[in-house]
């Protein structure tokens, strides 16, 4: 059996503004760029865009809003050289066109054009909150990370974002059948009202909706894999957030992220982040650019796949897209 | 510490509150009249010190901002979960809700309740079974001790025994018993520490 890299689709989320999304990705891109592989990092922070300075880019010579506005027909036109080598930057776009807020039809133009960038892998560096864009752009990747630090307010967004991304997933998958989105929706009602609390109810409720219906709604939660990472760490009792999060995700969505490592807090990054140089960048001995790197050993075993399950990852893809063009098309005729 | 409760009650005055199921009856000391205040309230929100009650038919004669600084009892009925069913406790504040002139928010301090009866309370909420969980087991690590002192524990345990060790073999016999409860105490602090340190771990992955 060939061994390749199935997982080349990456992106970074966790709902919350702050917590490191983007000095992460840059890490993790540098790290991996060091272990040889060719980079591209994608600024999907659409409308707060800056992963471009921390590259050190203060004025980008091209954005993502000329690819969204046709100014260039192919998503590789904007991909930017930086100082890193193995690493290309494709700029994120300002509200300024609207580009933070892409049409369906750009929405599918960029993800049918992502995977085939040329690169060993893709980093997508999405924004805080929970809209459908960055729903969309986290759950079509193949890798899924989460970032999270030990804060209360992190805790609440992370898990929020990890529920929305599922529940998205499902409302996608099962966008013409009208039971499986009351279902989804009665999980939305006030407790009061609803019946349904859990993954694991909705999948008994399904029960009686017919086999394979059940079998295709099993397999989508089986096969939403998710990775944590906890940042700013600065005790071995900060990690105790990403196992409530395994907990509760457990109990209630019925899969369990997997934890990919943690960063320790390091002032260091700040200061790279001040001086405009990307981390870890003459920096690779601190604690943080330690653990980044640790992580980018592990994100790499797991892009590493059986070539056959490479091929499902793009049956998935494909499917993806497929979901997408049929809830746009229920949406109309609604 | 907690205050005792009296068991010796005065003469209630009962709020009645019709078409309203009360979550539990908050019992304000008596007032000017000399009988103790019954109000029907709703747990409305926990804060992080303090529980947010509902009243909808606050009597009309009541000077509602007499109630600040008075003294109260939060009555539970038995969930099997918290041992205690009553809290005394204080008004700290009020506001008037939205839903007409009666409708009043009470703020009542939490601090002398445990965790139990915090849960309880949470409990009365409507809330998310979920968000519930993920607050709880936060709690749950917000309320172990700090690792420091944790540490401080072994590392007293480790020098009593280390300095056992040495009065043992570094110094005559007649520090012999000394040496061998500095020994002792020295290794049940470490093994207690371990064991403490095993047990909450076991606590919290179980309970999640």
């Amino acid at each position: 059996m060939s061994v390749e890299l199935s997982k080349k689709l990456w992106s970074i989320g966790g709902g919350k503004g702050g917590i490191g999304k983007s000095v992460f990705t840059l890490g993790l891109g540098i790290s991996l760029s060091r272990m040889g592989k060719k980079i591209i990092l994608v600024d999907a922070d659409l409308g707060g865009a800056n992963l471009h300075t921390l590259m050190g880019v203060r004025f980008p010579p091209c954005t993502l809003e000329d690819f969204f506005l046709n100014r260039v027909d192919r998503l590789e036109d904007v991909v930017i050289d930086t100082q890193v080598e193995g690493i290309g930057l494709i700029c994120g776009a300002d509200d300024i066109l609207g580009s933070a807020n892409p049409t369906y039809a750009q929405k599918v133009r960029i993800l049918k054009q992502i995977e085939d960038l040329p690169a060993d892998l893709v980093l997508l560096d999405l924004g805080a909150g929970t809209s459908y864009n960055i729903l969309d752009f986290f759950n079509y990747s193949q890798g899924r990370i989460c970032i999270m630090t030990n804060q209360a307010t992190s805790l609440q967004n992370v898990y929020g974002f990890i529920k929305s991304a599922l529940y998205r997933r499902i409302t996608r998958e099962f966008a013409k059948d009208h039971d499986v989105l009351r279902m989804v929706h009665q999980t939305e009602a006030t407790p009061s009202e609803s019946k349904i609390e859990s993954v694991k109810e909705l999948l008994l409720q399904l029960q009686e909706g017919g086999e394979d219906r059940l079998s295709r709604f099993s397999h989508l939660v089986k096969t939403f894999e998710l990775f944590l990472v906890v940042n700013m760490v600065k005790e071995d009792a900060d990690l105790q957030a990403a196992r409530i999060i395994e907990k509760v995700c457990g109990s209630f969505l019925s899969f369990v992220p997997q934890v990919l490592g943690h960063i320790s807090y390091d002032p260091a990054i700040e200061q790279a982040v001040n001086q405009m140089v990307p981390f870890p960048l003459n920096r690779e001995n601190s604690p943080a650019a330690v653990d980044i790197k640790e992580i980018a050993r592990v994100v790499l075993t797991h892009s590493y796949n059986q070539a056959d399950q490479g091929k499902e990852v793009g049956k998935k893809a494909t499917s993806f897209l497929g979901a997408l063009q049929s809830a746009a098309s229920e949406m109309k005729k609604t | 510490m907690k205050t005792p409760i009296s068991n010796v009650t005065p003469p209630n005055l009962d709020v009645e509150a019709p078409g309203f199921t009360p979550d539990f009856y908050l019992e304000i000391e008596p007032q000017a009249h000399g009988k103790l205040l019954r109000l029907p309230v709703h747990v409305k929100d926990l804060t992080a010190e303090g529980v947010i009650l509902e009243v909808v038919d606050l009597p009309h004669d009541l000077k509602v901002e007499s109630l600040v600084d008075q003294l109260g009892i939060i009555h539970l009925a038995p969930d099997g979960f918290s041992k205690e069913t009553q809290l005394r406790t204080t008004v700290v504040w009020f506001r008037q809700g939205e839903s007409g002139s009666s409708h009043y928010l009470l703020g009542l301090d939490l601090k002398e309740a445990d965790f139990q009866f915090r849960r309880s309370l949470e409990n009365l909420l409507a809330r998310p079974k979920d968000i519930s969980d993920l607050w709880r087991y936060w709690d749950q690590v917000k309320s172990k001790p700090a690792t420091g002192d944790g540490r401080f524990i072994f590392y007293l345990g480790a020098a009593a025994l280390f300095g056992g060790v040495t009065l043992q073999f570094g110094l005559p016999d007649v520090y012999n018993s000394l040496a061998i409860i500095l020994i002792l105490l020295g290794s049940l602090v470490i093994a207690g520490k371990c064991l403490w340190h095993w047990w909450r771990q076991r606590s919290l992955s179980g309970e999640c």
